[in-house]
């Protein structure tokens, strides 16, 4: 399953964590998005969220017809609801973010078909920050009252 | 458009977003019934969950205003002074800095909410659970 993150994540260890930045500040809380994109057209840079699927544009499932979609949340804190400490080893360290789950209740979403996740912020459809993602396994194409799991992972290297 | 937070047996919760109760209740059925016919809730083959609780919000839950009063700042700092002050009166500033921003999700038992922010109301269960 491929991975990918984007330089805003970069931006918070390399302005925030080290030079305590008050432009790259993290958001209050972590968001978790579905995309119809995937990783392989993502650029560290350039991508953002849109609704032009497009180079190297995110795509988020639902932002035209949600019909139930909505993005989950995360805290940014190390309770069972954020993300727990770091395991580390000779390869890097590793946290693993609260399982979230999706509900597409009241009919198939437009656009639909995610293939991938997005630790994003903000609540509104197409549009925050991105941080990092991974391909889903498969296509996930969605209808009423479907739900999706993910738990997201990110290590550091 | 309201958001509405689905509670399931097995405490996991979702958001999920809808024009009404009478369209987050197509989908809640529909994911309730089939877990009791021990069918796949989803297009990954995870088993379907029955749902426990809907609870709703006129807005996302996650959505905390990080802007107060004066007032409640003050009220706020107060507070966190207290919580993080030692017995010789001494504040550690980092761990009030730590706990400044607001959660937007809470420890809570397994079938109660599980956001700070206070719900509209809660859809009766007889809606979905016939």
């Amino acid at each position: 399953m491929a991975s990918f993150v984007f330089n805003r994540l970069a931006l918070l260890a390399t302005d925030y964590v080290m030079g305590s930045s008050g432009s790259i500040t993290p958001p209050a809380s972590w968001t978790v998005a579905l995309a119809t994109t995937a990783t392989s057209g993502y650029n560290k840079s350039t991508s953002v969220w849109s609704a032009t699927v497009s180079g190297a544009n995110v795509n988020e499932i639902g932002s035209t017809t949600a019909n139930g979609y909505a993005r989950q949340t995360i805290n940014r804190d190390q309770t069972g609801n954020g993300w727990g400490a770091a395991t580390t080893d000779a390869t890097g360290a590793t946290t693993t973010g609260k399982q979230v789950t999706f509900t597409l209740s009241t009919g198939a979403p437009s656009p639909n078909g995610a293939n991938s996740w997005v630790v994003t912020d903000g609540t509104t459809l197409n549009a925050g920050q991105l941080y990092f993602s991974a391909d889903t396994a498969a296509t996930r194409t969605f209808q009423t009252g479907d739900t999706e799991k993910v738990t997201p992972s990110l290590k550091g290297a | 458009m309201p958001f509405y937070e689905l509670i399931f047996e097995t405490g996991d919760d979702s958001i999920t977003e809808a024009e009404s109760d009478e369209a987050v209740l197509v989908g809640v059925r529909n994911q309730h019934e089939r877990a009791k016919r021990g069918e796949v809730g989803g297009p990954a083959g995870a088993r379907a969950e029955r749902v426990v609780r809907v609870l709703r919000y006129e807005r996302h839950p996650a959505d905390l205003p990080t802007a107060v009063s004066g007032d409640e700042a003050n009220a706020r700092m107060t507070e966190l002074f207290d919580a993080n002050k030692d017995e010789n009166g001494v504040v550690d500033l980092t761990a009030v800095a730590g706990a400044l921003e607001p959660r937007a999700r809470v420890e809570s038992g397994p079938h109660e909410s599980n956001y700070a922010m206070q719900e509209e109301s809660e859809l009766k269960s007889k809606e979905w659970d016939k």
